[in-house]
């Protein structure tokens, strides 16, 4: 589209994995939102607030909420293209060109989202019947979301571990190589 | 004192790869003998006021607390917990393609699209 490079066929993610992709991204939000929501409501708690200043309170954590959420959604997509969501399924957002995207096109994508959404999720249900798997929001935003194979975190945990110990044993190598350290 | 060594060295490593002596050792430990002794050892209760003093023991605690907190048991834990987790990651991605495909083959029905 838009002469655009015409992409590898296969490499885009259907509505199945991204949205269990949405679901670990949603847990992750929440949980965080929750942790911080409870300790601020515990520690108003020892306050004895007027009804009104708990009014304005309450508007201020949901306004934090939203800001949040947001956050969270631009700023990894921003900068790595991948929410931790996206990392668990090893999918990734990029631009129809296939760069990354800037703050500004994520920004776009999260209203692109909402408006996604608002019509009982068929915005969402474009991405079954799109040749390129693009929703209301990528259509908005003019993003794609592709299969990004890479390490586990396993695997990379796995692999630190071995570097570390590869270093340490070359290091005890090099010492023992020390003209002065050698055993007579 | 070192010839009389050797040669008392020698004679027990005969005596302990000759044939006969292993054939010996083998009906000892499957006769039923064999079984009354390990019986008798339980019974006497000498292995439970073992187990009962090692247990009172400090040192076996402390022991249990080193190795429990040693980088080698520690980075084997997080390693197996890591391993059941990308495990379950990646099972859950490959179903996940595959209902993608099927939905998708469904919605090309519908649609009557030729594939991607």
């Amino acid at each position: 589209m838009d002469g655009d490079p015409p992409p590898p066929a296969s490499d885009y993610v259907g509505l199945i994995t991204r949205a269990i992709a949405l679901a670990v991204d949603g847990a992750v939000i929440n949980i965080v939102a929750l942790v911080v929501e409870g300790a601020a409501a515990l520690a108003i708690a020892l306050f004895h607030l007027p009804k009104d200043v708990r009014t304005v309170l309450i508007v201020i954590g949901g306004v934090g909420y939203v800001l949040w959420t947001i956050g969270y959604f631009v700023g990894f997509w921003s900068t790595t293209g991948q929410t931790p969501g996206a990392r668990v399924m090893q999918i990734k957002l990029v631009s129809r060109s296939r760069k990354g995207i800037g703050p500004r096109r994520a920004l776009v994508r999260c209203v692109g989202m909402v408006l996604a959404a608002l019509p009982l999720f068929l915005g969402y249900v474009l991405i079954v019947f799109d040749r390129r798997c693009r929703g209301l929001q990528d259509r908005f935003a003019g993003t794609l979301v592709i299969e990004a194979e890479q390490q586990s975190i396993a695997a990379e945990a796995r692999e630190r571990r071995r570097n570390v110990a590869a270093a340490a044993a070359a290091q005890g190598r090099s010492l023992a190589e020390e003209p002065g350290l050698t055993r007579q | 004192m070192r010839p009389v060594n050797d040669e008392l060295e020698r004679a027990l490593i005969a005596v302990m790869s000759s044939d006969r002596v292993h054939d010996m050792l083998r009906r000892a430990l499957n006769s039923d003998a064999a079984l009354d002794v390990i019986d008798d050892f339980f019974d006497s209760g000498l292995f439970d006021r073992f187990a009962e003093r090692l247990l009172e023991s400090d040192a076996l605690w402390h022991l249990i607390d080193e190795i429990a907190a040693s980088p080698a048991v520690t980075a084997a834990i997080s390693g197996q917990g890591l391993s059941f987790a990308d495990q379950l990651g990646g099972e859950l991605r490959s179903r996940s393609r595959r209902a993608d495909v099927r939905l998708e083959r469904i919605a090309r029905r519908l649609s009557g699209r030729d594939g991607r």
